[in-house]
Order: C-alpha cells, then structure tokens, then sequence
C-alpha cells in the first residue's frame, strides 16, 4: 500500500440515484429551506422529460418555473435572463434539468443572484466568498464533465469555487437512457478523462482516488451494454461514473490532456471530448516512456480483480494503459483516428500550446507541444 | 421575450387512495397479530409502555397510527394525527416511494436501506416495527408475494403451515371485523 500523504477533498453534493429518484427532490428542496425552485432545460428539452419531470413533483405541493430557453452556448445573458425571472417569480432554488450549458447557466445565474443584487456583474473576478442559493443537478446522460464540480464554465470564462458544487445531484434512470449514443460516447469519455488525470498525479489523495477509480470501473464494466444495449442499469451506471469522475477532477488541478483539449475546442471548435479521447493514450504513453511509471491501479479499475491478480506486477502499468487504448477503441466512431485527420494543420499547434498554458500555467508549453506532435500522424509513430 | 410558464403539478389521487387502503389494512392487521401471533406480541412486548407510531406518506398523507393502550393492548388508532401522543414517526419521503413499498417491488427493509424513509423517533424502535410489519405481511399475503416484500421469509422451523394457515384466517378475520 501507497505511504499516506497529506491531502484535502471536498465533495460539498449530496447524491440520490436510482428508481423514482425525481420524486425525492421536493423533500430535500425543503430540506434546504427551498419551496419554489425555477427549472433551467435546453430548448429542445423532450416532451417526454419535462412529463417525467413534472410528473415527479406531483403530490408535493410545490410549483416551479421552467426557463426553457436555453441553447448549446453557455452565455451570460442566459445566465442573467434566467437571473431575472428567478427573481421575479420569487423563486428560491435552481434546479438545471441537463447538462453541460444548462448547468453552467444554472451556476451563473446562481453567481449573479447570491453575489451581484444588480444582477449585472459575471466575470471570473468576481469573488465568490458565501452559499449560495441550492443548486439541484439532474444529469440527462450528456456531461461534459464540469457539472458535479466547483467549476463553471460561462462565456469561455472559468469560474472556480467550493460554493460553486450543486447542493444536490439526482440521477434517474428514465432520464439517462434517452440519451444519445454521441452524448454518452462523449460524457465517458470526459469521465475517463477526468479520472485519470486526477489519479495519476504524484499528489493525488486517496478520496480522489477512490471516485476515480468507482468511476472508471463503471464506465469500463457499462460502456458496451449502455451504448449498444441501452439498458437502463448500464446507463444509470455510466452517469454515476460521470459524476464521480467530475469529483475526483474537482479534487485535483487541472491535467494536460483536459486542458490541451478544452484549448482545441475553444480554438477551432472540435469536440473536446472527442480530443481528450485521442490524447489520453498518448499522454499516458509518454508519461510511461519518461520514466514517471502510470500507477498499476489504472489496470485493477479498468480490468477488475481478475485481470489485475494474474498480470505479473512489471506489466501492469502498461497493460492498464492498453486497456484504456481497448476501451477507447470501442469509441473509435467519435474518438478521431489524429489530429491531422480532424483537418487541423501543423502550424496550429503551437499556437493551442500557447493557449492552453495562457489558461492553466501550470503546465510547460513543451509538453503540450510534445503530446500535440505525437497525436498529430499516426503513421509517423 | 418568451413567457415562461409555471407549472403547478398534478395530485395522485388513485395512488393516494391505494395507499390509504394499504395502510388502514395493514394497520388493522397489526392489532389483529398482536393477538394472534406470539413473536408480533413478543415485540410489542419489549416496546415501552405508552408506544404508539405512525406510519405515512409525506408531505399530504396517508398515515396509520398504531399504539400500545393503558392496558397494554395494540390498537390502530386511525390516520390522524391530531392528539396523538407519538413515540415513533415513520415516514415514507413521497407517494412514489410509498407505492414501490405496497405493491411489493420493494420491500420495507431494502427501501430503508434505500433512504426512502425517515424516521423521528428510536432506531431500534423503527427496527421493531419493520419486523413486526414483515410477519404481518407473511401472514396476509401468498407466498410468492410475500418473498419480494419482506427481508426473509421464515423457514417451516420458525412458522409451520398448518399455525400459518390457521393464524392467517384469525387474523384475517379480525382485520376486518376490527377485533
């Protein structure tokens, strides 16, 4: 066993997943001293959610108000629209029914209501120092990994605090299965992501870990049945692993691949997800190729007991890395083959390099430039 | 600019009504077993004196009431709440949850394991009743029923058929003479 070593985690969200688990959010709203929650959904909310979700509030006494006006960009004057009517209603808690922009909308109204009365300021000076108000997620299968964490992301401007965290995060199962084969493809891969770069840290603590690894166990056991199968288990399991990978990320500074990816899809708009989905593998190559060894559990999570306990202890690392690559080539119809065949040209990696380290400096230009230039051709490997 | 609506959702009142129906069944059950079945009495027994719980649904009910009288009988005491002196609170988080319990896709231990219930009141108070509601629910259900909505169903050493048999008919009809 690993020595312990100083270390501090924080998961501020209490976690209701499974059957009928919808209907418990009216009795934690009171709970939370809430009453009258407004609702944030994508314009393009199904009909079959917004009845599953109305529905679920039946018999509670409680009503809401659903902002439905949300579109695929997470935007200020969404945030601030949905800031107004909040308070025009007199509402007293936000519950973002979605993921990706409809939750960062969610923690950017919920900024402008605790923090500016005027409802005006949202720029990443702005000091977020007190709770605010209860902040409910439900995931409908398409996390892009900065849900369940401290962090939004609104206008390209990253916001980060411990009382950015949802106050609740329910997960249903007659919500997540209706997500799409891209959607779930993408959150995995965000997941996958997520919880590997914070577990393979020198610093990463043992709380982190273990969502880290819960999280990878479960998208490697139900990323085949959920896509390929749909089954209701299965994609409960690969939102929860979602989830638990957006934590332990929260838990670790940002990493190369998640940042060099987000740099990629800020500058010419491909998919981060899908980038991460390329990069990984090579960065955990290189990583093994510079001497700094992938940690052996990467294997135990990704293959289970079995596989772990009749692999000699030398070859566990890599073949950890291998089983990445096996569970990444299952994706191989969202995940690109380089980064020369997404059309991006040479010239251009720099120029991601230097924005990447423009937004998290903790991380050496060289290194982004050598993971760029090894995910560039495939054939030049 | 777009008016956004606000919704006011819809009552459940079949599924209120079935579980009022439930719960007045079963709580008239529970005096008739406190008669009949020697461990239902054993823990009531082992129950202080003045105990008396409520079993519902919040936040708008049902609810059943059940209590120990000064003379120490069991008695279901109706479903309001008003006046009454109680020990323990039992409640299930919402009508949903109530009705996975009374038509048995779950049974009262995995839904309290499952956080569908919250209880005011002692633990292993709670924990008695939900043994007690498990015997009484052998005893008013088919087998196979019953095997989903309790813990364990009891071996022919702990209940034999011809006491279950003969229980359940007592009980049956106390239940629903109310005696």
């Amino acid at each position: 066993m690993e020595k312990l070593k100083d270390y501090s985690f924080l998961c501020q969200p209490k976690i209701i997943s499974g059957k009928k688990s919808l209907e418990g959010i009216p009795l934690e709203l009171s709970d939370l001293n809430a009453s009258k929650p407004l609702v944030l959904a994508m314009n393009n909310i199904s009909d079959k959610h917004r009845k599953t979700f109305t529905k679920a509030f039946g018999d509670s006494n409680m009503s809401f108000t659903l902002f439905d006006g949300i579109g695929q960009y997470a935007g200020v004057t969404a945030a601030r629209e949905a800031a107004i009517l909040f308070r025009e209603r007199g509402c007293d808690a936000l519950i973002a029914l979605g993921d990706g922009p409809v939750m960062n909308i969610a923690k950017g109204a919920n900024i402008l209501l605790s923090m500016d009365k005027h409802l005006h300021k949202l720029t990443n000076d702005v000091e977020i120092n007190q709770h605010m108000k209860p902040l409910v997620y439900v995931p409908l299968g398409a996390a892009m990994g900065l849900e369940a964490t401290s962090k939004a992301d609104i206008d390209l401007n990253l916001y980060d605090s411990p009382f950015l965290y949802p106050d609740l995060i329910v997960i249903d199962d007659r919500l997540v299965i209706d997500a799409s084969v891209e959607d779930m493809n993408y959150s995995a891969l965000m997941a996958l992501t997520g919880s590997i770069e914070s577990s393979s840290l020198e610093l990463s603590n043992p709380m982190a870990d273990s969502y880290a690894h819960a999280s990878l166990a479960y998208i490697s056991e139900n990323i085949t049945k959920g896509i390929k199968k749909k089954k209701k288990n299965s994609c409960l399991a690969l939102a929860n692993g979602a989830v638990m990978g957006s934590i332990a990320y929260s838990n670790a500074p940002e990493g190369i691949v998640y940042t060099t990816s987000k740099a990629i899809e800020r500058l010419l708009g491909h998919s981060a997800a899908a980038v991460a989905g390329l990069l990984l593998p090579h960065w955990l190559e290189l990583k093994s190729a510079d001497k700094k060894p992938v940690r052996d559990v990467l294997m135990l999570a990704l293959g289970g007991f079995d596989v772990y306990s009749s692999t000699p202890k030398k070859e566990r690392p890599h073949g950890g890395v291998n089983l990445l690559e096996d569970l990444i080539h299952n994706m191989d119809d969202y995940v690109p083959l380089d980064l020369k065949s997404l059309n991006i040209p040479q010239y251009k990696l720099k120029e991601i390099a230097q924005y990447a380290t423009e937004t998290n400096s903790t991380i050496k230009k060289k290194d982004i430039l050598t993971l760029l230039e090894r995910a560039y051709d495939r054939e030049e490997i | 600019m777009k008016i956004y609506e606000e919704i006011k959702p819809k009552k459940k009142p079949i599924k209120k009504i079935y579980v009022a129906a439930m719960l007045w069944f079963v709580g008239r059950a529970i005096q008739a077993a406190a008669k009949t079945d020697k461990n239902v009495k054993e823990e009531f027994k082992n129950l202080r004196d003045d105990f008396a719980f409520s079993l519902g649904v919040v936040p708008n009910g049902p609810v059943m009431i059940v209590g120990k009288t000064k003379e120490g009988k069991v008695k279901y005491q109706g479903w309001s709440k008003k006046g009454q002196k109680l020990t323990l609170e039992m409640n299930i988080k919402n009508i949903e949850a109530a009705m996975l319990v009374f038509t048995f896709q779950e049974s009262t231990s995995v839904a309290f394991a499952r956080n569908r219930f919250f209880v005011t009141g002692d633990l292993p108070d709670a924990l008695a009743v939900v043994r007690i509601l498990d015997l009484v629910e052998v005893y008013l259900l088919p087998k196979i029923i019953t095997k989903l909505a309790v813990k364990r169903y009891p071996k022919w050493s702990e209940l034999n058929p011809i006491k279950k048999y003969v229980n359940r008919i007592i009980i049956y009809v106390r239940t629903i003479l109310g005696v």
